[in-house]
């Protein structure tokens, strides 16, 4: 018997995820590979690509593709309701903080403590916060580097030599929370492997809900019990 | 009368000991009666007139003072000899396998492929040959400072012919010290080789687009050596590192290489104001690729090396990030080794 299930991500959003996910995929594999460019790793991806100039000439077609991504989910907040209502409830809320931090306690001393969390975990705030504004930073450093030395025309070569240092360091910190943190806890972690299926068919299972957001279970069933 | 014999006698073997090798059987006599008188001239088809006199104590003075005239002038094989002989052919003796004890080594292939002796081969009539640089009757070892290829004087050698590069090169840091007596400063073959002096466009060129960065890098990154001028040596990564390298590196010849912003012959420090990266001129250099190049292009370092404090705000802006990844590597690892724990502490406990 098929489990019931609720929508929980619309078209629009699983499609807005797809082209943010192979933007930063191919801005990732391509820009390792420039910064690193001497490692095996980057001499595989530029041999495959033909050369240091193709690579940033994929580079900057995959910056492209996350900025659709980004100008589209402003949109949506700004010009949508779901995008609006959506974005407030990834707003920190009151009572997070204590939640997150009994959730903490309980994590590392095996406590068993679950979190009562709404539509978005406090965890799912801070990625999405650090990606939106890791990814608006990478634009706006990016947008710099984009036009290259004609950049300097403009600005001291000082402040990008430093947008260049700033891209690179935070490209490399937002792959790694992206992996470590998205990705794991979305796909890979115990229960989850491998892979929540949200983000394919924008379906939650009612058992998932009631397990990792147990308020807006509430919200949305108030006359099923939620133990 | 017999007294009178016996004096001339003495007299005459004498004067076969003290009068020089005209006046003997020495096998290049015969050739000093002629080349042995200083105002011994031709006039030549251009109406210059050219001496051709042999000082014979710079023979004797040369490594080659062992042998005689027709040693070297092999086809002179009676006198008088023809009128314009063809030029020497040092390749006589000087082959590898040589049994005469010629120096052996690669030289001499290396010459046949070099620019000069492909010019040679094509029959160019200004093409140098061994002679235009090791001298003729005065050859000396490199290390007598009175050779042609010696240190201080191979500069003015190659000016022979490349007058404007050994000027430009001569006032230039690099000349300065040569000049100087520095052992330690680069003469023109320390950067273009000696036989094997190639075109520039020729990728196997010491001073091709592509080779630059390494041949100066010979030097430039040598702590040692360096140190010693208070040069940094990071400046050669800090080069390869940055787009200008890394471009050169993936075959893109157009890219800035150290000579195009330091110069090739004329380069000097960064402080003088000659120097074409001497931060007024910086603007200008750059323009040279950069169309739009400005004043900003001399604000800030040139080299920069995020790893070095002097670097400024980079450097504690790339600090921040490295120590910033470094905790986020490890509080994300410690967080699924917990989770994963947790979980199956959850599963083991009994329902």
């Amino acid at each position: 018997m098929t489990e019931e299930t609720v929508q929980r991500f619309s078209v629009g959003w699983r499609l807005q995820h797809l082209i943010l996910a192979l933007g930063v995929t191919g801005l990732a594999a391509s820009g390792l590979a420039i910064r690193y460019y001497a490692t095996p790793y980057g001499k595989f991806v530029l041999g495959m690509l033909g050369g240091i100039s193709a690579c940033g000439l994929f580079h900057r077609i995959f910056a492209l593709t996350l900025g659709i991504a980004t100008i589209w989910h402003i949109f949506m907040i700004l010009f949508t309701r779901e995008g609006h209502e959506d974005f407030l409830a990834l707003m920190p809320e009151k009572g997070d903080k204590t939640r997150w931090l009994k959730a903490i306690h309980s994590k590392l001393t095996g406590g068993e403590y679950e979190a009562e969390w709404g539509r978005y975990t406090f965890g799912q705030k801070v990625q999405y916060w650090m990606v939106a504004t890791g990814v608006l930073l990478m634009i706006a450093t990016g947008s710099i580097l984009l036009f290259g030395h004609r950049s300097i025309a403009f600005l001291p070569k000082w402040l990008v030599d430093t947008v260049r240092v700033v891209h690179g360091g935070q490209g490399v910190e937002l792959m790694a929370f992206l992996i470590l943190w998205h990705l794991y806890s979305t796909h890979f972690a115990p229960g989850r492997f491998p892979m929540a299926r949200s983000w394919i068919n924008g379906k939650i299972t009612l058992s998932e809900l009631k397990l990792y957001h147990k308020r807006e279970f509430r919200k949305l069933f108030p006359n099923r019990p939620a133990e | 009368m017999k007294r009178s014999y016996c004096l001339t006698l003495i007299a005459l073997i004498l004067l076969q000991y003290t009068n020089g090798w005209a006046q003997t059987n020495h096998p290049d006599a015969k050739c000093l009666i002629c080349h042995g008188k200083p105002n011994f001239t031709v006039t030549i088809a251009d109406g210059q007139v050219k001496s051709l006199y042999v000082d014979t104590s710079l023979v004797k003075a040369s490594v080659h003072a062992r042998w005689s005239c027709t040693d070297c002038h092999a086809v002179v094989t009676s006198i008088p000899h023809p009128a314009n002989l063809p030029r020497v052919e040092c390749t006589q003796c000087h082959f590898s396998g040589n049994k005469v004890g010629a120096p052996q080594g690669d030289m001499y292939d290396q010459y046949r492929e070099s620019v000069h002796g492909l010019a040679s081969s094509a029959g160019k009539p200004n093409a140098p040959h061994c002679q235009n640089c090791h001298g003729t009757h005065q050859i000396r070892r490199h290390t007598d400072l009175e050779s042609p290829i010696s240190r201080m004087n191979v500069s003015a050698t190659c000016g022979k012919c490349h007058t404007k590069e050994s000027s430009d090169f001569d006032q230039s840091i690099h000349g300065s010290e040569v000049i100087k007596g520095n052992p330690d400063a680069p003469i023109c073959t320390s950067c273009h080789g000696e036989h094997e002096i190639r075109m520039r466009s020729d990728p196997a060129s010491q001073v091709n687009a592509a080779n630059i960065p390494n041949t100066c890098s010979a030097c430039h990154s040598s702590a040692p050596l360096m140190t010693q001028y208070g040069v940094r040596t990071t400046q050669v990564k800090t080069y390869e590192d940055s787009f200008h390298g890394i471009a050169i590196k993936f075959g893109q010849k157009q890219a800035a290489n150290c000579s195009s912003c330091h110069g090739i012959h004329d380069i000097y420090p960064a402080s003088d104001a000659r120097s074409s990266v001497n931060v007024v001129n910086i603007p200008h250099t750059c323009g040279n690729c950069h169309k739009d190049a400005n004043a900003n292009y001399a604000r800030g370092r040139i080299h920069v090396d995020a790893e070095d404090p002097e670097a400024g705000i980079i450097y504690y802006i790339a600090s921040f990030f490295k120590y910033l990844t470094i905790t986020t590597l490890i509080v994300l690892i410690l967080n699924i080794i917990l989770d994963v724990r947790r979980k199956l502490i959850t599963r083991k406990k009994p329902e």
